[in-house]
């Protein structure tokens, strides 16, 4: 009996649908660009997330030595930041690696290390930090004023800001999305409910006429509901097709670009998890819509 | 069939539809409904399948306390009656055999069986070679017709018609009158009509409910009548 009836809310719901497809394309236009517009600030704050992992085992902390560095003194730091507790790993890049580094890095400009008399690019030690201590922003300020100073030391470079500042924008953008498209949402919900209201109104008659006939409820407000739920899915398909194609164009337009701090950089797409929820979403705000706009209107 | 004990109907407090209503109408009787515009017929009719309810009173629709029985039961109730409506309430966009296989449809019933009885209801009622025409492009009493047919193809225990004759010639309403006459006699369906056409109901000869301004005044059956007066 339950499946009689499921088999004609899905009929007549699509036959319904296809009835009133310009105001139908409407409601599924509305909810699909709430969807596409927090869908894209997710992507960016994806990707901008993704920018920090490029950091694989985290920032590193570099420490640039004066060219005047004598063995005795290099010997004395290594041993420091070893003895350290900190410190997981370190190792040297010498003056002709860290030009060996810009060359690679920088092709365009090698030239100009042939111009100079001299390498000027300091040798430094690169300063790999233990996993579980790296989150102890206290000891790590510490390990780092305590380097500056210190003799043969030139300067110390963190690149901890940088990141939690990434890190801080790419949250940002997220939340900005969920609150923005929750909005854009909650007023495509509305938009979709008042829109199957109209059709609840135009087939007024029909309803009246099922219920004096004895039609079980499942009857007179399933293809509402079945509308309402292939509303939803569609447009939240619509929306991440959209996203897709901005995507793979955005992509295509950063490689034209070429921006040096990219390189290396592999854009993502949502990952399956969040493109399945974005679908599992367009199917909730369908069966809201149906369910506010049945019962204001179905009662009537 | 059908009791009504105390039954009274308010609107407001200056409208009062029906007034301390008591009658009984036995299972397979075909009844007439009559009175002034106004006497309070639609209303009692919307009593019985529960579009209105009482301000007071009981009322048993076989066997059932329509005024008691949650909203979740009253398409069971509903499903029992056949309703017929002075301005047919026909789905204008559906074919003839649509809005009659409509109400099987929509009880679950299996397409080959509803194939079958719409087209045997629509038999009974002499339209089934319209049966593919929308209502629109059919004439009043075709159009009644097909609202019979609606009412009738769920095999219902009692046929509720309202003004059904009401927009149609004397000829074609002695027609439709004959169908209900005919389905009364040959399935024992109770039937009730309410209607203002006294020419109609003389020529029928069936019992005769008569209302004025709300009240019940007269419960005339001419087969008891002449009976007692020969006796």
């Amino acid at each position: 009996m339950l499946w009689r009836a499921i088999l004609y809310s899905v009929q007549e719901g699509l036959l319904a649908l296809w009835r009133t497809k310009l105001v139908s394309l409407l409601s599924v236009g509305t909810i699909a660009i709430s969807f596409a517009v927090l869908g894209l600030f997710l992507l960016v704050g994806v990707n901008v997330g993704a920018l920090t992992e490029g950091y694989g085992d985290g920032p590193t902390l570099h420490i640039f030595l004066v060219d005047e560095i004598t063995d005795e003194q290099r010997e004395a730091l290594l041993g420091r930041l070893r003895g350290d507790e900190l410190v997981s790993d370190v190792a040297f890049v010498g003056k002709q690696e860290a030009a060996a580094r810009f060359r690679a890095l920088f092709p365009d400009e090698a030239g100009l290390l042939e111009v100079l008399e001299r390498n000027p690019l300091p040798a430094s030690f690169e300063v790999g930090l233990r996993d579980e201590r790296r989150g102890d922003a206290g000891a790590v300020d510490e390990l780092v004023d305590s380097l500056h100073g210190l003799p043969g030391v030139e300067s110390v470079r963190y690149d901890r800001q940088w990141v939690e500042t990434l890190d801080a924008a790419a949250a940002g953008i997220t939340y900005a999305g969920l609150v923005l498209g929750g909005l854009l949402i909650l007023a495509a919900i509305v938009t979709a409910a008042n829109i199957i209201k109209i059709n609840i109104m135009a087939r007024r008659e029909e309803i009246e006429i099922m219920r004096l006939v004895g039609a079980e409820g499942v009857y007179v407000r399933g293809p509402f509901i079945v509308g309402g739920l292939v509303q939803g899915l569609l447009a939240s398909v619509l929306a991440v097709l959209a996203m897709l194609a901005v995507f793979h164009a955005g992509a295509a337009y950063l490689g034209l670009l070429r921006i040096e701090m990219l390189e290396g950089l592999r854009l993502r797409f949502l990952p399956l998890w969040m493109v399945a929820l974005l679908l599992a979403g367009g199917l909730v705000v369908g069966l809201l819509a149906s369910l506010l706009s049945f019962g204001r209107a179905g009662r009537a | 069939m059908i009791r009504l004990y105390h039954v009274y109907k308010d609107y407001d407090r200056k409208s009062t539809a029906l007034i301390d209503i008591n009658v009984e109408i036995p299972r397979g009787a075909f009844v007439f409904l009559t009175g002034p515009s106004g006497a309070g017929k639609t209303t009692l009719l919307k009593l019985l399948f529960r579009q209105e309810m009482p301000t007071r009173g009981t009322i048993i629709v076989n066997g059932r306390n329509v005024v008691g029985i949650p909203v979740s039961k009253l398409p069971a109730l509903r499903r029992e009656l056949g309703i017929v409506f002075q301005d047919f309430k026909l789905l204008r966009h559906k074919t003839v055999f649509e809005n009659v296989s409509f109400v099987p449809k929509i009880l679950g019933v299996p397409y080959w069986r509803r194939r079958t009885a719409t087209y045997e209801v629509l038999r009974l009622v002499g339209i089934a070679h319209k049966m593919r025409e929308p209502p629109p492009r059919l004439s009043g009493g075709e159009q009644q017709r097909v609202a019979i047919a609606r009412a009738l193809i769920n095999n219902p225990v009692l046929v509720l018609a309202d003004e059904p004759t009401g927009n149609l010639d004397p000829e074609l309403s002695l027609e439709i009158m004959r169908i209900l006459e005919r389905v009364n006699a040959e399935r024992g369906t109770t039937v009730l009509v309410a209607t203002h056409d006294r020419s109609l109901i003389e020529t029928m000869g069936k019992p005769v409910i008569v209302l004025d301004s709300g009240r019940l005044v007269e419960y005339l059956d001419p087969g008891r009548d002449s009976a007692a007066g020969g006796a």
